[in-house]
Order: structure tokens, then sequence, then C-alpha cells
């Protein structure tokens, strides 16, 4: 009873990204602008209809499945380590968020710096060494081998 | 023109030191990554993928052909040395090849499986060659419903056979033919999904969602699981063949190359199918049974690496010559097509006759190169296995951040880099396969279009749609494909009823 409850809410959840991406599907749809150029009887509609159908046919099955117990080989749902997870998620929307004002350098640096700390490293001197070899390598690297210059932020003149 | 004369064309264009350059780095960098553990090849060349902003088209389809058949070797390597296969493609190899290793046949499991990776990719360009001209010649009578029949087989079958469930597979094509429709509708310029934010416009561009899709994703999946310790490496020397490994090999070798080429070829075939096949029949075929499970066969090893390699061969050719990704690989280099603004399918042969077989004519000299660098190499690549976790995973999401932002440098291209790593995430820890994804974003507006252009022809009447032969046909194989659970079932049945029972089950990974 205990173990198969766990199974059965990650079964629901996702059976509710389906419906969350069916009815966004149908929302956008039908909330988007009367088309008077339609070219042909199969407009811009059509397709994102079918979609969603075909999302919503797939969660009501899911569903079926779920409450009948049925679930598929799965990759094993325990022993999830959040703590990792949400560090390297976060160190990137973290150099999302900074990179405008601090440049790729800073920002791509410190990405990978915190990055190295989530995935277990503790070498700190050593980390930050490779962190920096890495975010100034690629922005020369760019700047020079590719032409495409990325943006130097605060270090702007520096480098 | 004659196949082999611009074969010969090829060859001269891919012999500049420039391509001949850009090969060995994509071998090069291939056999690193197929070496270390958690790094694919579809993973490298997504991330390779921004470069083709800056590459010219050839070199940079040099490279990734050298990176997809450079990690079909690569692998064999960590599959032997460490029982860890760094790609699905490799989980049989790692049966026998690490029992041989243990048993201190490291050196000759690494050199059948090297050997067999160049005599099959070998054999598969040639079949390349060979097949390409009326493949594509074929394809190109195609109109907009037969198009749309066979695009419709490829996602059908796709998520059909691929996964742990059908359901999820078919919810994963969904998502991806979602994401795909991001952005103006090409034909009627109407905005769809994209919520009034000015970026969602233009669409989200293919490479970041590959890129998102498949390196933010194994990032995240790794750093999800970093509690599992990773295993130690087995020490190795130069790798080399007696006389008898070699006529134990080399039927392996040929027969593994038989099972490879065809399931590369068609959608949703893949690596995994082959490698098994070819296992399962060396096994029955094998003189020396005693060793499979033990100390580990020779013919486990050779049979499913050839296998592997012609696969990708296999691949390659549904690549260029229909258009169709049936590999994760080969999505992507179609994403690098798309990103180039050349559109793959049966035309590509004559529009972009040089490019095409330029490349192939380096699928040849990358096989060639990769049996040179790997022989005499192999104890510095297992090196490659004590470079630190951190930074390996670390480098992955740094890589992948550079390549998505250096497109536009936008800062919001890194947060949808994210969001779309987390669903990709989200949608492996709930046992969706990510290759649906893709084709739904990759071939889903291509789709659209010649549904719509079919309709249009045909003014509305739906019966266009299966109105030739082809079409028919077509149709008719996806419903097969479609009822196939229960036509399994019932042969089951049947062979229960005889006592004929297969002793091997599959265990097929996405």
């Amino acid at each position: 009873m205990n173990r198969a409850r766990p199974g059965i809410r990650s079964d629901l959840s996702v059976v509710l990204l389906l419906v969350a991406f069916g009815g966004l599907l149908v929302w956008d749809t039908l909330t988007a602008p009367a088309d008077d150029m339609r070219r042909g009887p199969v407009g811009p509609q059509t397709m994102p209809l079918l979609v969603a159908g075909v999302l919503l046919l797939c969660a009501a099955v899911l569903t079926v499945e779920a409450l009948r117990g049925r679930r598929p080989r799965e990759s094993d749902v325990d022993a999830t380590d959040w703590r990792t997870w949400t560090a390297v998620i976060g160190a990137i929307l973290l150099c999302a968020v900074v990179i405008d004002v601090a440049g790729w350098v800073l920002a791509g640096g410190l990405m990978f710096y915190l990055c190295v700390y989530a995935f277990g490293s503790r070498h700190y001197v050593r980390d930050l060494v490779v962190a920096a070899v890495l975010a100034l390598g690629s922005f020369y690297l760019f700047y020079s081998g590719l032409g495409i210059e990325l943006p130097a932020g605060i270090l702007q003149g520096v480098l | 023109m004659d196949v082999w004369q611009q074969l010969a064309e090829g060859f001269a264009m891919a012999l500049t030191p420039t391509n001949l350059l850009y090969a060995a780095l994509g071998v090069l960098l291939g056999t690193a990554v197929g070496v270390l553990p958690g790094l694919g090849t579809s993973l490298t060349v997504a991330l390779l993928l921004p470069l083709t902003y800056a590459l010219d088209p050839t070199s940079a389809f040099i490279m990734f052909a050298g990176i997809y058949y450079g990690g079909a070797y690569g692998g064999s390597t960590t599959s032997i040395l460490l029982n860890t296969p760094g790609e699905s493609s490799t989980i049989v190899t790692a049966i026998e090849g690490n029992l041989m290793a243990k048993s201190g046949r490291a050196a000759q499991a690494l050199a059948t499986a090297a050997i067999g990776s160049f005599i099959a990719g070998t054999i598969g360009s040639l079949l390349l060659v060979v097949l390409a001209s009326p493949i594509a010649s074929l394809a190109i009578q195609m109109g907009a419903p037969e198009y749309l029949s066979v695009m419709v087989l490829a996602f059908v079958a796709v998520t059909a056979v691929l996964g742990a469930s059908r359901v999820r597979g078919f919810a994963a094509l969904g998502i991806g033919l979602m994401i795909g429709m991001v952005g103006l509708d090409p034909q009627s310029g109407q905005q769809r999904l994209t919520f009034g934010v000015p970026q969602l416009i233009d669409g989200l561009d293919i490479v970041l969602v590959a890129v998102a899709m498949f390196a933010i994703t194994e990032a995240l999946w790794v750093a999800s699981r970093l509690r599992t310790a990773p295993e130690e490496a087995i020490p190795v020397g130069r790798p080399w063949l007696s006389g008898r490994d070699l006529s134990r090999s080399w039927r392996p070798w040929l027969r593994g190359t038989v099972f490879g080429f065809p399931f590369g070829a068609i959608p949703a075939g893949g690596a995994e199918i082959p490698t098994f096949l070819s296992y399962v029949t060396e096994r029955k075929l094998s003189k020396h049974p005693e060793e499979f499970g033990t100390t580990g066969a020779i013919e486990g090893v050779a049979g499913p690496e050839a296998a592997n390699n012609s696969s990708a061969a296999g691949s390659v050719t549904s690549m260029l010559t229909l258009g169709l990704p049936t590999s994760a690989t080969t999505a992507v280099m179609l994403a690098a097509f798309t990103s180039y603004g050349i559109a793959p399918g049966p035309q590509l042969l004559q529009s972009e006759s040089e490019l095409v077989w330029t490349l192939i004519a380096s699928l040849f000299i990358g096989n060639a190169l990769l049996l040179l660098l790997n022989l005499p190499l192999a104890p510095a690549w297992a090196k490659l296995l004590r470079i630190p976790r951190p930074y390996l995973y670390a480098g992955i999401v740094f890589f992948a951040v550079l390549g998505a932002f250096s497109v536009n440098t936008q800062a919001i291209d890194i947060a949808l880099l994210a969001v779309i790593g987390v669903l990709g995430f989200v949608l492996r820890k709930f046992g969706f396969p990510i290759l649906p994804v893709m084709m739904g974003v990759i071939l889903g507006p291509e789709a659209e279009l010649q549904l719509r252009r079919a309709l249009q022809i045909s003014d509305g009447d739906v019966t266009t749609l299966v109105s030739s032969p082809m079409t028919i046909g077509v149709y008719l194989v996806i419903a097969v494909v479609i009822a196939w659970p229960l036509l399994r079932w019932l042969v089951g049945r049947v062979r229960r009823a005889t006592g004929d029972r297969p002793d091997v089950q599959g265990d097929r990974r996405s």
C-alpha cells in the first residue's frame, strides 16, 4: 500500500503535465485572432487541435493504466538527489540573470564553478583555476576563432 | 554522372588538408565522448551545433560524421574496460567484452571491436554509395501525400517501438510537435504559442532544443543520481589479435554488418535491436558456447560491434536520401541541415551533391582514421576514464550554455535552455523516450506543410491522402506496426502451443 502510492502519484503528475500541455494548445488556438489569410482547407488551427487531441488521449489512457496499476518498466524513481539537481539548474538560471551585466566570462565561469561544486568536487582552488581557464578560453576562442563576440559585461575594456 | 565518379570527386574534396583536419577532429572527439561514460554522440553533435553558424557546411558535416562513427567505436572501450556502456548501442558489447577484460583478454576484445567496426563501417558506407541514388530518385517522385505518409510512418514507428510504453511514446511525440509549432505559422502568418513574447515569434531554435534535450537533460539526470558510485576501469595494453581470434571473429563481423545496416536505415530500428540480434545469433552459432557468460567469448564482442557501426551507416543513408532521422544522432544532424537553410530530403543528392558526396567520402576516411588511431592508442583513451566526474558534467553544462547563448547572445536563450532541459528531465524521469520529442520538433513543421499542401491541391478532399498505391502500402505498414502487440501476442500463443519458446528475451532501452 505504502509502496504503491508514490507510483500512482508520479503517474498522475504525468497525466497532469499532458493535460496542461493539451489545454494550453486548445486555449492558444481558440484565443488566436480569426485568420483571414487562410489558404486552403487546413488552416493554422488544425494541427494544434490534432496534437492537443493526441496529448489528451494519451493522458486519458495513462490515467486508466495508472488506476489499474499497470506501470511500464521505469527508470528508478527512488533515490533522486534533488539538492544537486536544484543547484545545477539554479546555476544555469543565475547565469541567465546576471549575464547581461556581468558578461560571459564572469557569468559562465561562476556557473561552471557552482556546477563543479554541486557535482561534488571539493578542490576549491583547482576548480577556480579550471573555471577561469574555461571561461576566458572560450571567450577568446569565440572572438578570434569564430568571430563571435560574446558580451564582456563589466569587464569591458579589461578583456 | 556515374556514382563512382561522384564518389571520386567527393574524395578529392574530402582529402583537402582542411577537411582532413575536420575529419580527424571529429573522429578524435567522437572517440573521446564515446569513451566517456554518460556522453553520447547525439549529445556531442548537439553541443557542437552552434559551430554551424561559423563553419561552412561541408566541414561541419565531415566533423559530425566523424563523431558519429568515432562514438560508435569509443563506446566499446568503456563497455569493455568499465562495464559502463557510454552509449545504448554498446550495452550488448559490455556483456562479453567486460568478461573478456576480467579474464585478461581486454586487448583482444578491443582489437576485435576496432577491426569489426572498421569492416562494418566500410561495408556500410559502400552500401550507402550504391543505394543513395536509387533511393533518392525513387523518393523524388513522391508528392505531398506520399511524403506525409512516410513521415507518419516515421512518427508511428519511433513511438511504437522505442521507450517503456507506446502511450508515452505518442505523448512524447505530441510534446515535440507542440514545441515545433511555437512561432509564426509559415503559411498564414499567424502566431502560435508565442504568448506575446517577441523572442518566441521566430520559433524555438532547433539547435537550442536539441542542446537542451540532450545535454542539459543528461547533466540534470546525472545530478539527480549522483550517489551511485562509479566502477573502476580495468588497465589495458596494446590491442592485438592472434590468428585464432581472427578466425573466430571474421564471420561475426560480417553477420553483424548484415544485421546492422537495415535496422539503422529504418525509423525506430536504431542500434540496440541489431546488436542484440547479433549477440543472440553468435551465441547460438558459437563453437565455444561455454565461454559465453563465463570468461567472455570474442564472438559476442565482434558481432555486436560490427552491427553497431553498420547501423550508423544505415542511419546516415536514410538521413541523406530521405531526410528521415532514424537515430538520435542523425536527428541532431538534420537540425544542422536546417540551421544551414539546406532542406533535407531526396532532392539533397542533386541540390547539394558536392556536400553529400564529400560527406560520404569522409565516412571512408573517418573509418580508416579510426582504425589507425584506435589500435595503437587504446591505452591512452582508457586514461580519459580518469577525468574527475564533476569536471565532466559541469563541462557539459558550460558548453551547452555557451552554445545556446552564442547563437543570438540573448539571456533569454539560457533561460529557455534551462526550461526545456527541465522538461526533458521530467520526461526521462517518467519513462518518456526523448527521440520522438526530437522527431516531432524536427519533422513536425514539415509534416504539417505537406498535409496542408496535399489538401490544398485536392481542395479539401481527404481521400487524396490515400489515393496512390504507395500511400496505401505505407498506411498498411503503419497499421501493422500499431497492431504489432496484438500480432506478437498471437504468435506467442502459437509458439507456446507448440512448445517452442525463445529462450532469451530482449531488454531494449531507449
